[in-house]
């Protein structure tokens, strides 16, 4: 063939190289947001981080200083009776997903899964009102975390389930023929094989459980105090940002920033964790 | 030599799909029995049921009889897991479980069956029974899945001697691999069937003319011919098995 | 459908008919030279007989590849097996074709012993084993591929017949024992043609129906 045959016309070359720059536009579009938030955030906030921010309770109006202790202590805790309640039964419900999915009640279960993942956050925190506030007579802890367990309960079924029908089938068949029961099969080889994408999955689910509000607003409410019961209404970051941000005090709206800055820095960082973890699995294949 | 493993008038099916064609095949304790034939034959469909594999598929089933050590596996007392303790089995892509050290890997089986005794000796001796000792020693921590495709399919060999079954079913095990690891496979199931008798699928003639004893030619879910390996594939007697192993179809 | 190995084998039987055919040549033109005494004849047996050992060399070579690359089994195995034992009978059916060019010079440079008959007829029934064999070589006919080792004990038997003959002659008169060596060693050599022609034959056998015929066990 003659070279000349390959060369590419001036004007396709041209569009083609349109095209490209349209792309790397978009592409920088979609990214401002990100990073105008981050930015905007970060700015905000991170002059008001200090060890008292971590430490202390928020001062009455008027005083300076002050932090919101209690809000990350009451969070760490939401989410970890979130986790306990919410993370082994969305495991099961994911395993049950995906090593039975054959059976009519695993549809019904997956479509029923599919429909709680769609349901907004602030319906599920009317349903732990109504659940366990009415019945008690009282905000409480328990109730935001059981609302914060049922968001959880999906997205931890959901990735299970896929992390699951990632593993080949011919690791199951494996273990069933070295004569090992269906159901050791399944906890101690398969989930075994999908620990890593699972816990992935867990982190990114807690992630974002951390910073929900409007369910909290419902159950764990708020509270000056250290949280001390499951029972007691208990302080969380985002409803503090919430309370704090529309507060006509200066000194509280900087802790609701630092706040924000806090519950974005746990996310990106639980987020590049994971990213890092994965990749690092993958190369060592 | 009497046969261990013998199966009578063997039928499997998916559904409606009649895929094993009333075989009926003697296997001679301590010897290595290749089963070729194209693909879809039906071979590994009768491999699976020698352990009771074929059963996990969904709606298939298996009519016939398969007697190991002169008893049937498909008993209606037994329970087929306990059946699969006997005959192991390997398969065509190397698969070692993930999330597991070598050593764990060899060991899972008696682990999570129930026999934790002298865990260490067992897997040093089917390491060393899988030719594979030698290279893991030092790293018996390490991933399974770290080891090379070559390594990784005698790990799972050594999985499945660790369970000390007398007969071993390999399913196309050298179809995944390079021809130095297969070389060493094919020369490790040679050395194997001093003690322990090996079903082998494979859609390698060369292979199966050089490390079994005797080969079953299988077509359309029928056995077509079953001879001694140095007759089969001199002077096959049925025309079909002429065809098949001179690549005249398949 | 087609097979790449066909290819080969089709090459290698084209090969060996034309290395045949020489050697049909050659026996001919020997024995035409000896019946119709035209000494200068032999020289062509020694032209057909250098090319029947250059296809010797070439198809024991093809053999060679043919087995590395193509790794045949059953009746391709069978086949490449009898091409390369045909090769060698066929390379000594020319050797003995010289050896009667030779012996047969030899003859010719006296005075005849007798009329030839025996010889001829030997020779006839001996070319035509030879074309039976590397016909049903190319026929995959076991029917003539047994006739010819039906002929061969009919060959052995004239070849002792002309000994018990000439041996009359030689102790009769001392003055004939060369020619009637000369005589004898024809008929040694075709006798030893009829033989590659039977081994031929079985080899036929062994290809087409997988049986081993050879030293006496039967189709």
């Amino acid at each position: 063939m003659n070279p000349a045959d390959f060369q590419i016309s001036i004007a396709r070359r041209l569009k083609n190289r349109f095209v490209i720059l349209l792309l790397i536009a978009l592409a920088c579009v979609a990214l401002i947001p990100l990073i105008h938030v981050l930015h905007y955030v970060y700015a905000q906030g991170l002059p008001h981080w200090n060890l008292n921010f971590f430490t202390e309770l928020p001062k009455p109006v008027g005083e300076s200083g002050g932090g919101l202790g209690n809000a990350v202590v009451g969070s760490f805790f939401l989410v970890l009776v979130a986790a306990i309640v919410g993370v082994p039964v969305g495991i099961l419900v994911g395993i049950f997903l995906s090593e039975y999915s054959r059976s009519a009640l695993a549809g019904w279960v997956r479509t029923s899964i599919e429909l709680l993942s769609g349901v907004p956050s602030i319906v599920l925190g009317i349903f732990a009102y109504s659940a366990i506030v009415v019945p008690i007579g009282h905000f409480s802890m328990l109730a935001g975390s059981f609302a914060l367990a049922v968001i959880l309960l999906p997205v931890v079924a959901k990735t299970t389930e896929e992390v699951l029908k990632l593993i080949p089938s011919h690791i199951r068949e494996a273990g069933l023929a070295l004569g090992i029961p269906r159901w050791k099969v399944t906890l101690r080889i398969v989930l075994i094989a999908a620990r890593s994408g699972i816990t992935t999955g867990v982190a990114l689910a807690l992630a974002r459980v951390a910073g929900e509000t409007a369910p909290l607003l419902f159950t764990a409410l708020s509270s000056q105090h250290w949280p001390r019961s499951l029972l007691e209404p208990a302080a969380s970051l985002p409803v503090q940002i919430y309370s704090f941000a529309l507060a006509p005090f200066e000194e509280w709206n900087h802790l609701a920033w630092a706040a924000a800055s806090v519950l974005v820095s746990l996310t990106l960082v639980t987020n590049l964790i994971m990213k890092w973890a994965t990749r690092s699995r993958g190369e060592s294949r | 030599m009497k046969p261990i493993v013998e199966a009578k008038n063997l039928n499997a099916y998916f559904e409606n799909f009649h895929a094993v064609k009333n075989v009926s095949l003697a296997v001679p304790e301590k010897s290595l029995v290749a089963l070729i034939g194209p693909s879809g034959c039906g071979k590994s469909t009768f491999l699976r049921c020698l352990n009771r594999m074929h059963e996990e598929i969904p709606k298939a089933r298996v009519e016939g009889e398969v007697l190991l050590g002169g008893s049937s596996i498909y008993d209606r007392k037994l329970d087929p897991v306990a059946v699969r303790r006997s005959i192991g089995m390997v398969f065509q892509k190397p698969n070692p479980f993930p999330g597991m050290s070598i050593f764990e890997n060899v060991v899972v089986g008696l682990k999570l069956t129930g026999s934790r005794d002298r865990m260490d000796q067992v897997a040093e001796e089917a390491l060393k029974g899988a030719a594979l000792w030698e290279e893991v020693k030092d790293k018996l921590k390490k991933p399974g899945t770290s080891l090379s495709g070559g390594q990784q399919q005698r790990l799972c060999i050594a999985r499945a001697l660790a369970m000390k079954p007398p007969v071993l079913l390999m399913d196309e095990p050298t179809s995944a691999l390079d021809p130095i690891s297969t070389a060493k496979v094919e020369e490790l199931m040679i050395s194997l069937k001093k003690s322990v008798t090996l079903i082998v699928v494979t859609h390698n003639m060369q292979q199966a003319a050089r490390v079994s004893d005797r080969t079953a030619f299988f077509l359309m879910g029928e056995l077509v011919e079953y001879d001694e390996s140095s007759t089969l594939f001199t002077v096959p007697k049925d025309a079909k098995t002429e065809q098949y192993i001179t690549g005249r179809f398949g | 459908m087609d097979r790449s190995i066909d290819q080969g084998i089709v090459k290698l039987r084209e090969k060996l008919l034309l290395m045949g055919g020489y050697v049909e040549k050659a026996i001919e033109e020997a024995i035409q030279a000896l019946l119709e005494n035209q000494p200068t004849r032999f020289e062509k047996v020694h032209a057909y007989e250098s090319k029947i050992n250059v296809l010797h060399k070439e198809v024991d070579e093809d053999c060679l590849k043919f087995l590395a690359i193509q790794s045949p089994l059953a009746a391709d195995l069978r086949f490449i097996l009898a091409v390369i034992k045909i090769n060698t009978d066929l390379e000594r059916m020319g050797d003995q074709a010289v050896n009667i060019a030779l012996n047969g010079k030899e003859y010719l440079g006296h005075p005849p012993l007798k009329p030839l008959i025996d010889i001829p007829r030997m020779a006839e029934q001996t070319q035509f084993m030879v074309k039976e064999a590397l016909d049903s070589f190319v026929q995959r006919d076991l029917a003539l591929a047994t006739d010819v080792l039906d002929r061969d004990d009919a060959v052995d038997a004239m070849k002792s017949q002309i000994f018990r003959e000439l041996l009359t002659y030689m102790m009769g008169d001392p003055k004939k024992i060369e020619q009637s060596l000369n005589l004898i060693l024809i008929s040694r050599n075709l006798e030893r043609i009829a033989d590659h022609a039977t081994n031929i034959a079985e080899d036929v056998i062994f290809v087409v129906s997988g049986k081993d015929v050879r030293h006496g066990a039967r189709l």
